[in-house]
């Protein structure tokens, strides 16, 4: 079914449903997560997240995630929006985007404290993936695609336990997909 | 080759040019489609977990100790 395109004014109100949609997806992600034994809470990156983030000590990348979670809100209603806590610990951020149509949702960032002794620890790819599979399916989308990884992490996410394998477009990123 | 200077004969022929086209608007992006209500939402997540049934299995996937977590180009480019 074609759905209509967002008329005038749409922004703000498809804005408010995709912030719905993204709180629907990851309460149904986080109880899987609790149901699995971990400890995680699954949230939008807010003021409490990037307050939490100026902590963070010495890290492999230096994405300014303030300035990231402003520019993606100013672009894109329907981002992949998350934070991971884990009791008052911020564990991941991660932001990303669906295709305009059915075809895939994308990670385009994520970032795992840097702290050696955050509670999810080795475990913060699986909290991002599930939180990102259930937006994906919240919205329809058929693949999930993680853009532009670091080639030392290729292997692990085209593991059997976590099921990508690598795609090298010409002229574009590489990135690693998997069918939801 | 000296530079041509413009007479009559290089005006005419400029004149006699096709006219320039005209500016090419750039396409508009595709308008996205609206976004499903929360109802079709619930619905595709619980077919998608058949029923009660998680999606996880019981054992999480931990990364080695070696492997970074961090996805992404190591420069953040603005989208």
């Amino acid at each position: 079914m074609t759905r209509p395109p967002l008329g005038r004014g749409g922004r703000s109100s498809a804005e408010t449903r995709y912030r719905e949609l993204r709180h629907l997806a990851f309460q149904a992600a986080q109880d899987d997560l609790v149901a699995a034994g971990v400890n995680a809470e699954l949230r939008a990156i807010d003021a409490t997240a990037l307050a939490a983030f100026g902590t963070w000590p010495a890290r492999r990348v230096a994405w300014p995630w303030p300035e990231m979670a402003a520019d993606w809100r100013r672009g894109h209603p329907d981002r992949f929006e998350l934070a991971v806590w884990s009791g008052d610990a911020l564990c991941a951020l991660a932001l990303g985007r669906p295709s305009s149509g059915a075809s895939h949702m994308a990670l385009y960032f994520m970032e795992g404290s840097p702290d050696p002794g955050h509670p999810l620890r080795r475990k913060v790819a699986t909290m991002v993936i599930t939180a990102l599979r259930a937006y994906a399916i919240a919205l329809g989308k058929g693949e999930l695609r993680l853009v532009d990884p670091l080639p030392e992490v290729i292997p692990f996410y085209c593991s059997p336990a976590m099921g990508f394998e690598l795609v090298r477009p010409r002229m574009e990123a590489p990135y690693c997909r998997r069918s939801i | 080759m000296p530079a041509e200077h413009l007479t009559v004969k290089t005006l005419s022929r400029l004149d006699a040019r096709p006219a320039s086209a005209p500016a090419v608007k750039s396409p508009r992006q595709p308008e996205r489609a609206a976004p499903p209500t929360l109802a079709e939402a619930r619905k595709r997540l619980a077919a998608a977990r058949g029923g009660s049934q998680p999606w996880l299995a019981p054992a999480v996937a931990e990364a080695p100790d070696d492997v970074p977590e961090v996805m992404g180009p190591e420069t953040y480019r603005k989208v």
